[in-house]
């Protein structure tokens, strides 16, 4: 049977991808068209032809100083113990310049983990962090170590309960070395399951819970994890709860005092944020929305991008219109020396399967829209980019698709603006 | 305005102020659950599943797996639990199981569970058996076996979920009857049908068509913008019709409606499933510019959500809480819902968030009530969906999350 699509929605093959055919002509006011850059597919997942290089990559890439990029994929690699198998349970991988693909870990589906989705983190000296929201001791999900030999290490395996369950968002890691991270689900409230926490891992590996979220008024499942200020304060999102349900931005001070900022009401200010946001020298934040924004002359909502200053303030500086700036923006920004923003849309754009974009001095350019596959979900460049950017000293952007590629399970892709 | 003006004379004011009632109903009606939607949890994963089609009776017999919920789940409630009910998407090749010749080549079938709200999925193995072939084949000619019939029009898929008991007291009590969704490709359309039971779903038998689109659509490689679904039978506020939503695929330039609804008499429907030797399906009738009059095959239907949002597909349920109707809308990604009073005039969609992230998209939502009747929903009530992850078919697994009015 056909899963449903909405009034302005086209399916392909039983998926749903938004038409963003409304409001092209208000797009062109809003924003650029799209500029001169050049892509680079940098690797097509399934290369070796069974998934054994990884496939499905929804968290973007980490850079080292020599130019390699680091990243996990959701299936693929060598692991059969996990429960939503497709060829392996996932793999953290190594994408080095001249473009060989090692994978440094294949998860097992079981006390390792499984099934990552989020971003990795480097330390100093090339270790690796991450988390897997399946497996680990507990069945809860996992904090993770890669070192640089490929050997993997579980820091912390969570418990449920109080101690959080699901950690599916990516880490950070302050100047003393401790990590921080959110999980979906634990802590307390939400009829038993839990709304969710944010956690902190010393450098002795020991795990604290530093907040455990009750809905309202401060939200509820935090997926993007967390950004830190050099005054150490804690700054997030969560997917739901807040005053309207439709998901929250908070502080949390040092002392543990959690403050919300902004509580989405779902309309014109956004809803829905999957994402971590990010600071600027200035300690402004600015975030996506995946949903949300209602403008343009559509009833529907393709999502924002939001700014909260230092006194709290949300403003909405972007509204995506589902046209050729993209839709749907499920992933943190990237800013810029200059506090230019950068960022993916994980569907919209020139054929609705996403864009790379560029925000500056007020208008959105997008940088690159992603093709439509063919007959056999394979393009030359991917499909749905999931996660977000990171960039090198020449102000080159990296990033990953989930789906489509050469071999039809995303890529590992360079745009260079 | 012109044709209203027309109108007036002295034995068309009343209409008028009909009209006036109506439209002042439709514009002003306010919804009052201010619905909280919870973080959703996983009821049966995705290993579960697929665990569980290695027990189907009868036996898969193609290596697509245990291609289920591909429909939202419906159920009856039991002294000890819940019959629950959603389709098998893969194909169901003839076969000779226990002596008995089961499948009919087609896409789908009516899968049965037994399991709690916790686990629709349960432990007993799923039954999962095709819609027979109704014995007079004048009943419905377009389902016929496509491989003893490779020159005719035949479905490419029939299967279905929501399943009405029929009470003590009526024609056919106790029989079960079954809506499904059937697709036909030549010309492409998609449609509802009904089937029954007397041995509670062991065996399914087709008693035809009863909903079809305004018009085929052209299949070109992709589906129709309209899922007709395979939506629930509604009863009416007066308890004497069924009414159906779905959303209809019109030729009048529109293309499709958010929703449209359709209604027979239940006495009609019972009498006609249950009452003869024949078993077969009475008509339905579409709602069309205030009247029941366009056949439920192929007629006409008014759009009951002008000014949608995050609309698609969609499931109406009775809710005894609030004494209205609520429709749950859902393109896979955005939720939403609506409110009426009598089935026809309804609330502006209200956006409930957003649930599926392409391309991992959160399909076949249906309400759920928690109380005797599951049609019938409360204060707080669980709608059930599919999670879609990673290829299809493979990944998907089953989630649960709750809507409370507040």
């Amino acid at each position: 049977m056909t899963v449903a699509v909405g009034r302005d929605h086209t399916s392909v093959k039983n998926r749903v991808v938004p038409a963003f055919l409304l409001g092209l002509l208000a797009l062109l006011l809003l924003c650029r068209s799209v500029a001169a850059q050049t892509f680079t597919e940098l690797y097509p997942f399934n290369s070796t032809g069974n998934l054994s290089d990884g496939g499905t990559a929804e968290a973007g890439v980490t850079r080292d100083a020599d130019g390699n990029l680091y990243g996990t994929t959701f299936f693929g690699g060598a692991g059969t113990g996990c429960d939503i198998y497709y060829a392996g349970c996932g793999t953290v991988f190594r994408l080095d310049g001249a473009g060989t693909e090692t994978v440094l870990h294949s998860f097992s589906g079981a006390t390792d983990g499984w099934n990552p989705t989020a971003r990795l983190i480097l330390d100093a000296v090339g270790n690796l962090f991450g988390t897997t929201g399946y497996g680990g001791a507990f069945g809860h999900g996992t904090v993770f170590k890669v070192d640089k030999a490929g050997n993997e290490m579980i820091i912390h395996s969570f418990a449920g309960g109080t101690d959080g369950d699901r950690p599916n968002a990516g880490l950070v890691q302050d100047a003393a070395g401790n990590l921080y991270g959110t999980t979906q689900f634990g802590g307390r409230g939400c009829d038993g399951q839990g709304c969710g926490t944010v956690f902190r891992i010393g450098v002795d590996g020991r795990e604290t819970v530093l907040y455990r979220f009750a809905d309202l008024p401060d939200g509820a499942s935090p997926m993007g994890g967390v950004a830190l200020d050099s005054s150490g304060n804690i700054y997030g999102t969560t997917w739901l709860g807040g005053t309207y349900s439709y998901g929250t931005v908070f502080k949390i001070d040092m002392c543990g005092s959690e403050k919300v900022l902004h509580s989405f009401a779902g309309g014109s200010d956004g809803a829905n944020p999957l994402d971590a946001p990010v600071l600027d020298k200035a300690g402004n934040m600015y975030g996506t929305t995946a949903a949300g924004g209602a403008a343009g002359g559509s009833p529907l909502g393709f999502g924002i991008l939001f700014k909260v200053d230092t006194t709290g303030q949300e403003t909405v500086v972007y509204t995506f219109i589902g046209g050729l700036d993209g839709a749907n923006p499920y992933a943190h920004l990237l800013v810029d020396a200059a506090g230019n923003l950068y960022g993916t849309a994980a569907s919209g754009g020139v054929t609705g399967n996403g864009t790379v974009f560029e925000f500056s001095d007020g208008v959105l350019t997008p940088l690159y829209g992603f093709s439509s596959p063919d007959s056999n979900g394979q393009n030359s460049d991917g499909q749905y980019p999931m996660g977000g950017l990171i960039t090198d000293s020449a102000g080159n952007l990296y990033g990953t698709t989930v789906q489509a590629g050469t071999n039809g399970w995303g890529s590992v892709f360079e745009v260079r603006p | 305005m012109v044709q209203l003006r027309r109108l007036i004379n002295g034995a068309a004011i009343s209409l008028v102020g009909v009209f006036a009632v109506c439209s002042a109903m439709a514009q002003t009606l306010a919804p009052i659950c201010h619905a909280k939607m919870s973080a959703p949890v996983e009821v049966v994963s995705s290993h579960q599943r697929s665990e569980a089609g290695t027990k189907v009776q009868p036996p898969i017999t193609e290596n697509q797996g245990f291609d289920w919920p591909d429909a939202q789940i419906s159920a009856l409630k039991t002294d000890s639990g819940y019959f629950f009910f959603s389709i098998d998407a893969g194909t169901h090749f003839r076969q000779l199981w226990h002596g008995q010749e089961v499948g009919n080549n087609n896409a789908g079938s009516v899968v049965r569970t037994t399991g709690t709200l916790d686990n629709p999925l349960g432990s007993e193995p799923p039954v999962d058996v095709v819609i027979d072939h109704n014995p007079d084949p004048k009943v419905n000619p377009h389902n016929c076996d496509p491989t003893r019939y490779p020159h005719s029009f035949c479905y490419t898929y029939i299967g279905g979920g929501p399943v009405y008991q029929v009470p003590q007291g009526r024609v056919g009590a106790g029989n079960w009857l079954l809506v499904y969704h059937a697709e036909y490709n030549d010309p492409n359309y998609y449609l509802l049908g009904l089937a029954i039971s007397s041995d509670r779903g062991e065996h399914w038998t087709d008693i035809g068509e009863i909903i079809r689109f305004n018009t085929p659509f052209s299949y070109q490689g992709s589906p129709a913008g309209a899922a007709i679904g395979d939506p629930p039978l509604v009863t009416s506020p007066d308890g004497k019709y069924f009414y159906i939503y779905f959303q209809d695929w019109l030729k009048d330039g529109n293309f499709f409606t958010m929703a449209s609804v359709a209604r027979a008499s239940i006495d009609s429907v019972l009498q006609a499933a249950f009452g003869g030797e024949k078993h077969y399906a009475a008509p339905f009738f579409k709602y069309y510019q205030g009247k029941w009059a366009q056949p439920g095959i192929g007629g006409l239907s008014t759009e009951l959500l002008p000014n949608a949002r995050y609309g698609g597909g969609l499931n109406v349920a009775y809710n005894s809480y609030l004494h209205r109707y609520m429709m749950l809308n859902s393109d896979s990604q955005n939720y939403s819902y609506a409110e009426s009073i009598d089935g026809l005039h309804w609330t502006d969609t209200v956006f409930l968030g957003m649930l599926g992230y392409v391309p991992n998209i959160a399909g076949y939502s249906g309400p759920f009530g928690l109380g005797d009747d599951p049609n019938i929903l409360g204060k707080e009530f669980y709608v059930y969906y599919t999670q879609f992850r990673g290829p299809w078919p493979g990944g998907q697994s089953v989630k649960r999350f709750t809507l409370t009015c507040r």
